[in-house]
């Protein structure tokens, strides 16, 4: 029967026989792969009679690539098997392998190298124009279609299609960038620093009256803080409550909750403070963390938070009918809860405070106790905009606004002092600013000249010249001296103004009066309607009125003003026939220029192609190599054509910029060294291929410099380039971004953990979690640490927030620092970092599956397989009734199940004692409160809470401490596909760590991917091998790793 | 205009009911200002959703036009015989999208599993909007309630969706000033030349490069000169008049929840689009915000909840075919019989994740509807069985997909409208049982 069938495909492949498999190798697949891989059983989906060398085709070459896997890793045939002798399997290896090479380059085609010109991705593409356009914050990202992913990352060139859509996206975001690039103002705006207290702000006042802050002179209550009764408790007793005012002076205010009532989710805002002008500011504050002691504030320690109650009826009416509060001497504290933070440093606790604008956080800070401690940032305002401060440790809850309690002076409980804000800014380093000098030089805007029309009048400086009705044209028509508009419309003329400046126009201007309201008339400049410039043109024919307006001429040039009537009526059947129809008549048109500029400075004219020279220079940044003159020809002959249209200077050189964004040279990654070849890159295109590998954007002048130079490739340049490079800030994007895209951070949100059952879940946590594994791969960078470092670290990197989840104590404060993995932690290594184990797992529930499919591709480098097509789902069952380990072995049960679960789960399995969102359990949480539930039979039985952990609860949720019901015992036990057993994750750790040259193999691969922006071929496994072997002497460290990725041919040639 | 109707009076109408005697002469009104005349249009509206519906209130137990209805169909009731409901079509070779899949809904391309290297194909909408290009304002509509669209072109690039109603509104009603129109005119212009200068220098340096990069560059070109052909045509239209607007614009829903109300809203602009004939194909991305709920897990608050979100869905599909269905067509007959309105999702359900046995309801069109099609039959015993023994020990097997290809539904709809294509997609043919009126 196999015979029969490999018989027929000889047929088949006749001619073809030459380029197949050897007779040797035909048999080795007939003998130890047939026997489930044939046309009867075909387990997973192979026929090896289907095989073939001579076939280049995708498919096939992913078959033949899977088969070298398995056969070489020994995992097939399987075990129980009969196994092939080592030197027949090294031959049939041997003979596959240079089989699959060439099979790899007929797929591949005359494709010329690995890689092929690409686009930029989005996140490039914002990157790049904030370099080239010296706009740090320029956001355009959100305006382009999001990017496609092939190889795990959205730099591969297969992945980034172009359509129409993106085209006329990279339109839009250009002339949006472009504009943001320019500044209107001539002058640079002054500096100024404001500097107020803290309590005088609104939103202190706000948080005040609820009793959440308390007004502070020194460390006691200030003066002047006083309570009122609100509603009225004889009619609505549920609505009656106690408000605070503050009419005193105070020198501090401290917040006592983390939220401030749902009426102030912005916390407590700088807002007094009103940036008018958009810029930089430096923001600084004075913060400190206490315990209020209903009082005075006293060291910040850790305690019991406790409101006292007064006993009795809160309130009566006093002899003149008024409600007041009881006064009683004697006060009893409430319970009380154990306040919102884990656990604290070992000698003072230290609260924290975040800045945030719009609800982005800027910042997280220290507020130590009593110690007032002075920060400070930096951040973009626009006008209007309020930085908020949080204070994020503090518990939900705070004083009581009822009757019963006297408000902060019954409250005991932790509280964030605020001292001062002081804002000083806009910080102006230059004038114009960088964005403006890329686009247009030193000069302001107004230097540059324009070309005049000719045949029309020109307004010289300092001149009134009235400007000849003749001209006028489009709407009306001439009658006798004075021009008629008889319909609405606009009548436009042209003219040349010879000075820069402010102009005055005056139009006097009569009506026929018809209907119920006079002629108006708006008086327009290039298009757009001038400030105060709409009349009402209240002057009968026999009484022409002037009326006046202003525009501004950014420089000496053609101008078109438009006049335009607005509202026309006509009424045929009025019995006065004069009041029938409404015209406007415009009886002159009188222009007033200003005086010639007096020259302070030396700086000469622009030259009258200096278009020319701004587009160069800007091309030569924009396509990241030298631009010939004649190339730019055409660029320039679009800021020409507009010119000659009237267009003013800055809006032609923004049609000739904008047509460079949209060019090839610019969108596009590879042309850089002029039309690409197969074999090494030119120096330009190296420059390029290194700067959006490590700063995911073009590069800076020095690498420019060196590509002019022919310096770049060489070896020893190229190191001190990418150590410069590492060094440089700009390197924070590549960690982001590759981090985002290797280990998939950047779906971090996508799914929020359920609020009942991870409570504790807050945003300083989310961005801390973020915050740990960005930081942990800068310091393998930094170190030159270890592959290893990614399973098994003695070191972590954390703030105090993710001590708490980590339950490791003796961390206080928003600052990350080292801290040595204390015995009998299981955290270490990335696969125990809260980020981690938050995005491989949803909001709920986390499923090895899923985990161990994650750490199988992205750690360890073995690709997922797809699911038999008719596959039955796992239905998720959260009620307790099966475990998943249940519905897992129950799955596995199936052998076709079996074979790849086997290999996915275990590091999933290993992982089980870590949560959602990267806590550690020994039960797994349910939902809900614990019940009461009855245990034991007959008289022996008794009533018990069902077990439970206390969790301190997101101040966001408005609650204190939740308690959460446990349900069965997590079982993190398991065993990898080849039989070694585990534990638990340190197990796990221990047989990951065997195979480090795997996990260097995996990380350099990545890397490879993400640098070249092309898949890495089988073909290419050699390469990988060596830049492992290079590596093998500093155990693979990381920057080793970066350095001899980029020495490789892989990215040096296309 | 000379419009018969108030319109203040349809201002207060068009809100969430539509007043019906008023709808015929109002429609006549709205619609002279952009139907081309003697056009008998056909049109298409596509809605997806993300993490289906719970098929055990869901599918039909039997099939054939005296199915049962199912407790969500209930709500269906009073347009019974305008919808039919499929059961057992999935995408072939989608097993492991998972969510990631919502990308191939409309498109029915490959996404074998999670890290697939996908390349996406042209969706169902744009191969049926390109067929009638230019003949309306938009070529299409693509819309959504939360992120993300359903809409990708020929070469595989997703479509950004717009998701506020006031800015449908203002595309379909709000003229923009002689001034303005001017403006738009010769920026249009402008922005062709440029491309048309940027395409002349990517030919020149077309020519010398090799196979796999020219491939690249050419799909460039292919950009450019498709952004000017757009603009050459909206350069057509910014001076026919816009219809007069119906009032002012609706106020948009802003953040997370109210699924229905932004659905109800975003279909009201739809059902404007359509009776202005602004656009002939329309998708829509919808119920997007309870994902958490989706992963219910059985826990029975949960699934009662999740049912409940679905079921506004549905509802909210049923008002949109009553108005259609009570809309009058300018050749006689009622819209919803020259529209086709398609709801399904890339999830069979959110619990189980399985991406066969997808859930796909169409009305409309013209086809012979109210029935109960089934293309994977242990599929729909397996519901039986679980409905028919909800706490059974050994629950009903949860059965795989079936081999008949969801798009083999789409390419009935392309010929439905008159393409004629024989094939899109994974299609393998058109769907049986599923006949023409």
């Amino acid at each position: 029967m196999r015979r029969a069938t490999c018989l027929a495909l000889a047929v088949i492949t006749g001619p073809l026989a030459a380029a197949d498999f050897t007779p040797a190798a035909r048999r080795f697949l007939d003998h130890h792969c047939a026997e489930c891989h044939d046309a009867d059983v075909q387990k997973g989906n192979l026929r090896v009679d289907r095989l073939s060398l001579a076939q280049p085709d995708r498919d096939q070459l992913n078959r033949l690539v899977l088969l070298f896997d398995r056969v070489q890793t020994g995992e097939m045939p399987p075990k129980k098997a009969e196994q092939p002798a080592p030197a027949e399997r090294a031959a049939f290896l041997r003979e596959l392998r240079s089989g699959l090479i060439d099979v790899e380059k007929k797929v591949a085609g005359e494709a010329g190298g690995r890689s092929t010109v690409r686009r930029m991705n989005r996140v490039e593409y914002e990157t790049a124009l904030r370099d080239l356009l010296g706009l740090p914050l320029l956001r355009v990202k959100a305006l382009l279609p999001e990017d496609g992913q092939q190889f795990g990352f959205d730099k591969v060139a297969g992945a980034l299609d172009i359509s129409h859509i993106q085209m006329t996206k990279y339109l839009q975001a250009a002339d949006a960038a472009l504009r943001e690039a320019i500044v209107s103002e001539p002058k640079a705006p002054e500096t100024k620093i404001w500097r107020e207290s803290a309590a005088r702000q609104d939103t202190a006042k706000g948080a005040i009256a609820v009793h959440c802050a308390v007004p502070l002179k020194g460390r006691e209550l200030a003066p002047g803080l006083a309570t009122h009764i609100v509603g009225n408790p004889d009619k609505d007793y549920g609505n009656t409550y106690r408000a605070a005012t503050f009419k005193g002076e105070a020198d501090s205010v401290a917040l006592l909750t983390g939220v401030i009532g749902a009426h102030q989710p912005e916390g407590l805002q700088i807002d007094h403070f009103r940036p008018s002008v958009p810029g930089w500011y430096r923001v600084k504050f004075s913060t400190w963390s206490l315990r209020w002691m209903r009082t005075n504030a006293a060291p910040a320690v850790r305690g019991l938070v406790r409101n006292f109650t007064i006993f009795g009826p809160p309130y009566f009416k006093n002899p003149a009918g008024q409600w007041e509060f009881t006064r009683l001497p004697e006060e009893k504290p409430d319970a009380g809860w154990l306040e919102n933070v884990e656990f604290y440093g070992e000698t003072s606790v230290t609260q924290i405070v975040r800045a945030s604008l719009k609800g982005e956080p800027i910042g997280y800070f220290d507020a130590p106790s009593l110690e007032p401690k002075v920060h400070e940032f930096r951040t973009w305002l626009n006008p209007g905009e309020k930085v908020s401060f949080h204070a994020m440790t503090l518990p939900a809850s705070g004083a009581r606004n009822g009757g019963q309690g006297e408000g902060v002076r019954s409250y005991e409980g932790p509280g964030v002092a605020f001292d001062w804000f002081e804002v000083e800014g806009p910080l102006v380093e230059q004038w114009p600013p960088a964005s403006q000098r890329r686009l247009f030089g030193e000069l302001p805007v107004s230097a540059y000249p324009r070309p005049m029309l000719e045949g029309v009048p020109t307004v010289a400086a300092g001149a009134a010249e009235k400007l000849p009705l003749a001209e006028f044209k489009d709407a009306g028509q001439a009658l006798g001296t004075e021009r008629l508009l008889n319909l609405s419309g606009t009548t436009t003329v042209r003219f040349n103004c010879a000075a820069a400046g402010e102009h005055e126009v005056a139009v006097t201007a009569s009506e026929t009066h018809a209907g119920d309201e006079p002629a108006k008339m708006r008086v327009l400049v290039n298009g757009s309607e001038l400030p105060h410039a709409r009349f009402a043109v209240n002057a009968p024919r026999t009484g022409p009125k002037t009326f006046r307006a202003k525009f501004r001429v950014q420089s000496a040039g053609p101008v078109e003003l438009g006049i335009e009537f607005m509202n026309d009526f006509l009424d045929e059947k009025n019995p006065d026939p004069k009041l029938r129809d409404r015209n406007l008549f415009i009886g002159g048109v009188e222009i007033t220029a200003p005086k010639p500029a007096v020259v302070t400075n030396a700086v000469p004219a622009p030259a009258a192609d200096s278009h020319r020279s701004l587009l160069l220079s800007f091309a030569a940044s924009a396509f990241r190599r030298p631009v010939s003159s004649e190339e730019l020809a055409p660029y320039s002959a679009i800021v020409e054509a507009e010119l000659k249209h009237g267009t003013n200077f800055e809006e032609a050189m923004i049609a000739g910029y904008k047509a460079i964004l949209c060019s090839p040279d610019f969108l596009m990654i590879g042309l850089e060294s002029g039309v690409p070849q197969r074999a090494k890159l030119g120096d330009y295109a190296l420059a390029s291929r290194l700067s959006f590998f490590l700063w995911n954007s073009m590069p800076d002048a020095t690498l420019l410099d060196l590509a002019a130079k022919h310096e770049l490739s060489k070896p020893a340049t190229l190191t001190a380039q990418v150590t410069r490079m590492l060094a440089d800030p700009r390197s924070e994007r590549f960690i982001t971004h590759f981090l985002d895209e290797w280990l998939e951070l950047k779906k971090i949100d996508f799914t929020t953990p359920d609020p009942n059952l991870y409570p504790e879940y807050d945003p300083w946590l989310h961005d801390s979690m973020l915050a740990e594994t960005r930081a942990s791969f800068r310091r393998m960078l930094t170190q030159n640490l270890g592959v290893r470092e990614v399973i098994a670290s003695d070191t972590l990197l954390i703030n105090q927030r993710l001590a708490e989840l980590y339950g490791i104590r003796g961390v206080a404060g928003s600052d990350f620092r080292e801290v040595k993995v204390p015995a009998g932690s299981a955290r270490g290594g990335f696969l125990t970092q809260a980020a981690i184990l938050k995005v491989t797992a949803n909001g709920t529930a986390t499923s090895p599956v899923l985990r161990g499919v994650w750490v199988m591709e992205r750690i360890l480098g073995i690709p997922r397989q797809p699911p038999p097509p008719n596959i039955p789902a796992i239905e998720p069952d959260a009620t307790g009734a099966v475990t998943i380990r249940q519905m897992i072995e129950k799955h596995r049960a199936d052998a076709a199940c079996a074979s790849c679960h086997a290999k996915m789960d275990p590091p999933g399995l290993a992982l089980e004692n870590f949560d959602a969102i990267g806590g550690w359990r020994d039960h797994y949480r349910l939902a809900g409160q614990p019940k009461k539930i009855r245990v034991g039979k007959g008289k022996d039985s008794k009533v018990v809470e069902e077990p439970s952990i206390e969790v301190v609860s997101d101040a966001a949720l408005r609650r204190n401490r939740v308690k959460l019901r446990l349900g069965s015992e997590v079982d993190a036990t398991g065993a990898l596909a080849d039989g070694r057993t585990f534990t638990d994750i340190n197990g796990l750790r221990e047989l990951l760590l065997q195979n480090e040259d795997a996990l260097a193999r995996n990380i350099a691969r990545q890397l490879m991917i993400y640098a070249t922006g092309a898949g890495v071929r089988f073909s290419d496994r050699e390469a990988i091998d060596g830049i492992i072997a290079k590596t093998k002497a500093t155990k693979h460290g990381l920057r080793s790793m970066v350095q001899e990725v980029v020495a490789s041919d892989l990215f040096q040639t296309k | 205009m000379n419009a018969p109707l108030n319109r203040r009076t349809f201002l207060r109408t068009t809100g969430i009911s539509l007043a019906l005697p008023f709808l015929e002469s109002m429609t006549k009104a709205i619609a002279t200002a952009a139907a081309p005349a003697g056009a008998n249009p056909r049109r298409l509206v596509a809605i997806g959703t993300p993490f289906g519906f719970d098929p055990q209130v869901f599918v039909p137990t039997t099939a054939g036009r005296d199915y049962a209805l199912t407790p969500h169909l209930e709500h269906l009731k009073n347009v019974r015989d305008d919808f039919t409901i499929i059961s057992g079509l999935s995408h072939p070779n989608t097993g492991g999208g998972g969510h990631k899949a919502e990308a191939v809904i409309l498109t029915g391309a490959p996404y074998p599993d999670y890290s697939y290297n996908l390349k996406n194909t042209i969706s169902l909408d744009q191969e049926f909007a390109t067929r009638f290009r230019g003949q309306t304002r938009y070529d299409s509509l693509v819309l959504t309630t939360y992120y993300g669209s359903l809409s990708y072109t020929g070469n595989g690039v997703n479509i950004p969706a717009v998701d506020r109603p006031s800015q449908v509104f203002a595309k379909l009603f709000l003229a923009s000033t002689p001034a303005q129109q001017t403006e738009e005119l010769r920026k249009i212009g402008t922005g062709r030349s440029m491309l048309d200068f940027v395409g002349d220098q990517a030919k020149r340096l077309g020519k010398r490069v090799t196979a796999a990069d020219r491939a690249r560059l050419e799909e460039y070109f292919e950009s450019v000169r498709d952004v000017e052909r757009q603009l050459q045509m909206s350069g057509e239209w910014v001076n026919r008049p816009k219809p007069k607007a119906p009032g002012t614009a609706p106020a948009d829903i802003a953040g997370p929840g109210q699924q229905q109300k932004k659905l109800q809203l975003m279909f009201d602009m739809i059902y404007l689009a359509l009776v202005t004939d602004s656009t002939r194909a329309i998708t829509i991305k919808t119920f997007g915000d309870h994902h958490d709920l989706s992963h219910h897990g059985k826990e029975p608050k949960k699934l009662e909840a999740c049912r409940q979100v679905e079921v506004d869905l549905l509802k909210t599909y049923a008002g949109l075919l009553t108005k259609l269905k009570t809309a009058q067509e300018g050749s006689g007959g009622n819209m919803l019989d020259r529209t086709m309105v398609l709801v399904t999702s890339n999830l069979k359900d959110g619990n189980s994740h399985s991406t066969a046995n997808l859930p796909v309801l169409l009305a409309g069109g013209g086809f012979k509807h109210g029935q109960h099609l089934t293309f994977n039959k242990p599929y729909v015993e397996s519901i039986a069985a679980a409905v028919k023994e909800p706490d059974a020990k050994t629950p009903a097997p949860v059965v795989g997909a079936g081999s008949t290809p969801l798009c083999n539904l789409y390419l009935s709809m392309l010929q439905r409208a008159g393409i004629a294509s024989d094939r899109f997609s994974s299609s393998s043919g058109t769907l049986t049982g599923l006949e023409m009126v």
